[in-house]
C-alpha cells in the first residue's frame, strides 16, 4: 500500500502540486489522470525523490519521505519515468542489467532470465541498442528495467504516450498481467480511456489538485472530468 | 624517408597519449556534471610537482608518480567539495570560477615555488634501437604507461558496476537514479577521477619537460580543443583526437613549421567544426 499524505511540490514560485492525499492500496492499479501540467509527473517524482516535496509518503509501512532515491528504491519502490529514461546507447541487455544495480549479482542475473522468458522480444533484441527500438519496444525495455529491482509499487508516467493502438493494448494487457501478480501499481496518464481501462481507480487532477477520485465510470461520468479535459 | 616517416609517427603517438588522458578529465567532467572546468591544467601542474620533490627528495619516479595521481585524485575532490558543488545550477559560474582558480593556483605556486623552471632525471634514459629505428627510451615509457592508463579506465566505464553507473548517468541522469545510483555522489567522484588521470600526466610532463607554474597553460588548451574535437562527453572522442592531434602536431613541425607546433590543433578543431559539428564519432555515437 501506496500513502501519500498532503504531498506538495513547488518549482521556485511555480507550485505544481498543492497539498494532495491519496492511497494505492495493495495489489490495486490507481491511475492519476489530468490534462497537461495538472501535477501528474510531479506527483511521482516526488514519491522517488526524483523532486523534493514536502508530505508525507509511505510504502508498505515505512516512510520514504526525506529519503534519497536509491533507498526508496531499496524499499520497493520503482519508476518508469516520463519519456521512458533509458540508457539509449546501451544495449537492451545492458539497460535490464543495470535495472537490477542494486541487487545482488545472482538475483539479479535470475530475475534477467525470467524476464526474457516472459517477454521474448526482450531476448531477440537483447544486443541491440535500447536508442535504436521502437517505442513499443522500448516501453517494454523500461517496465522490464523497474521490475529488475523487484519492487512492491510500480510508477509508470504515460505508459501509452506515442504509442499506436494495438500497441496500447499490449502495454494494457501487461499492466494486467503484472496487477495479477499482485504488484501495486500507479500510473500518470493523460489518455483518459486508457487509464479507464486498466485502472481500478482514477484520481483527476487539476492544477495540482485532486478534482475527482472514485472508480473509473464514477470519475468518467463527472462534470469536473469534462472541464478539467476539454475546458468546457 | 620511411623511416622518418615512422619516427614522426611514434612521437606523434608517445605525446598523443599524454594529450589524451588530459581531455579525458575535461570530457568526463563535462558529459556528467556539464561543468568545463578550466582548473584541470593545474591538475598536470601541481601533480608534476608533486612528482617532482619526491623525486628530488631521494624516492623512485614510481613513487612519485603514484603519490601525484593519488594527491591530485584528493585535490580535485576538495576541488569539487569547495567550489564545484557550488555552482552546478550556472555553468557560466562554474566557468568563470575555474578561470579564477587558474590564476590563483598558478600565482600561488609560482610565489611559493618560484617561477624557475626544475628538470627532474628520468627513470630511464638513453635509446634504444627496434631494427633500424631508434626510440627514446624515456618516451616509450611514457607512452606505454599513459597508454596502459587509457586503456585500463576504459575497461573501468566498460566493464566495472561504477564504470557502467558512470556511463548510464551519462545518458540518462534520471534514468540512473531511478535504477539506484547515487547521481550525486557519481558526479563528485568523477572530479576526483579526472584530476588523478591529470596528475599522473603530470608525473609524465615531468619525466620529459621541464617543470614550471605555468606548465599547465598548454595541456590544458589542447585538452580542451581535443574535448571538443571528439564531442564534448565522449570518451572514445577524446582519446582519438588526442592522439590524432598528437600525430599533427608531429608531423607538421617535422614537415611544415616546428615553430607553428602549437598552432595544428587549433588548424584541426576549426576544420572538424566546419565540417564534423559533432566530433569526430558524430553525436550520439560514442559518448562516454
Ligand atoms: N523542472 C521544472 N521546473 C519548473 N517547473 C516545472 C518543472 N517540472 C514541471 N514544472 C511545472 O509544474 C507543473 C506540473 O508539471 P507536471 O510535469 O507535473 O505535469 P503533468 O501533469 O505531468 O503534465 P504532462 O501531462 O504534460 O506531462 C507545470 O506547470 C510545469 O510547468
Ligand atoms: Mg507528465
Amino acid at each position: 500500500m501506496l500513502e501519500i499524505e498532503n504531498l506538495s511540490v513547488s518549482y521556485g514560485r511555480n507550485e505544481a502540486v498543492r497539498g494532495i492525499s491519496f492511497a494505492v492500496p495493495d495489489a490495486s492499479i490507481v491511475a492519476l489522470v489530468g490534462a497537461n501540467g495538472a501535477g501528474k509527473t510531479s506527483t511521482l517524482n516526488a514519491i522517488t525523490g526524483l523532486v523534493s516535496s514536502s508530505g508525507r509518503i509511505v510504502s508498505n509501512g515505512r516512510v520514504l519521505t526525506g529519503l534519497t532515491t536509491d533507498n526508496r528504491v531499496r524499499l520497493g519502490v520503482a519508476q518508469v519515468a516520463e519519456g521512458r529514461q533509458l540508457f539509449p546507447l546501451m544495449s537492451v541487455r545492458e539497460n535490464l542489467e543495470l535495472g537490477g544495480y542494486l541487487c545482488r549479482a545472482a538475483e539479479s542475473r535470475q530475475r534477467l532470465t525470467v524476464l526474457m522468458e516472459r517477454f521474448p522480444v526482450l531476448a531477440e533484441r537483447a544486443d541491440q541498442f535500447a536508442g535504436t527500438l521502437s517505442g513499443g519496444e522500448q516501453q517494454m525495455v523500461a517496465i522490464c528495467r523497474a521490475l529488475m529491482s523487484a519492487p512492491q509499487v510500480l510508477l509508470i508516467d504515460e505508459p501509452c504516450l506515442g504509442l499506436a493502438p494495438i500497441i496500447i493494448r499490449k502495454v494494457t494487457a501487461i499492466l494486467r498481467e503484472l496487477h495479477g501478480t499482485g504488484l501495486t501499481i500507479l500510473i500518470a496518464e493523460q489518455n483518459a480511456s486508457f487509464a479507464a481501462a486498466v485502472a481500478d481507480r482514477l484520481i483527476l487532477l487539476e492544477n495540482g489538485r485532486i478534482r475527482a477520485e472514485g472508480s473509473p465510470n464514477e470519475v468518467l461520468g463527472q462534470p469536473q472530468f469534462r472541464q478539467a479535459y476539454l475546458g468546457v | 624517408m620511411l623511416l622518418d616517416i615512422i619516427q614522426t609517427g611514434l612521437d606523434g603517438v608517445m605525446v598523443g597519449s599524454l594529450y589524451a588522458m588530459v581531455a579525458l578529465g575535461i570530457t568526463l567532467v563535462f558529459g556528467l556534471v556539464g561543468i568545463l572546468n578550466f582548473a584541470h591544467g593545474q591538475s598536470v601542474m601541481l601533480g608534476a610537482y608533486v612528482c617532482f620533490f619526491l623525486v628530488s627528495a631521494g624516492h623512485s619516479f614510481w613513487v612519485g608518480a603514484i603519490v601525484a595521481t593519488l594527491a591530485m585524485g584528493v585535490f580535485g575532490a576538495l576541488l569539487e567539495r569547495a567550489v564545484f558543488r557550488r555552482t552546478l545550477g550556472d555553468p557560466f559560474a562554474g566557468l568563470a570560477v575555474s578561470l579564477g582558480l587558474i590564476m590563483i593556483i598558478e600565482n600561488v605556486a609560482a610565489a611559493a615555488l618560484t617561477p624557475d623552471p626544475r628538470f627532474m632525471d628520468a627513470p630511464v634514459s638513453g635509446n634504444f634501437a627496434v631494427g633500424p629505428l631508434l626510440l627514446s627510451s624515456q618516451r616509450s615509457l611514457v607512452f606505454v604507461i599513459s597508454s596502459a592508463l587509457i586503456l585500463g579506465f576504459w575497461l573501468f566505464l566498460q566493464y566495472s558496476t561504477l564504470g557502467k553507473a558512470i556511463r548510464a548517468m551519462s545518458q540518462s541522469r534520471q534514468g540512473a537514479a531511478l535504477v539506484g545510483v547515487r547521481v550525486d555522489t557519481v558526479s563528485r567522484s568523477i572530479f576526483a577521477v579526472g584530476s588523478a588521470l591529470a596528475g599522473a600526466a603530470g608525473a609524465l610532463y615531468a619525466s620529459l619537460f621541464a617543470v614550471t607554474p605555468f606548465m599547465g597553460a598548454a595541456p590544458l588548451t589542447k585538452g580542451f580543443i581535443l574535448a571538443a574535437l571528439g564531442g564534448l562527453g565522449s570518451v572514445p572522442g577524446a582519446i582519438a583526437a588526442g592522439f590524432l592531434l598528437g600525430l599533427a602536431e608531429s608531423f607538421g613541425s617535422r614537415y611544415l613549421s616546428a615553430s607553428f607546433r602549437d598552432g595544428y590543433g587549433f588548424i584541426i578543431l576549426i576544420f572538424a567544426l566546419l565540417f564534423l559539428p559533432t566530433g569526430l564519432f558524430g553525436a550520439g555515437k560514442a559518448r562516454v
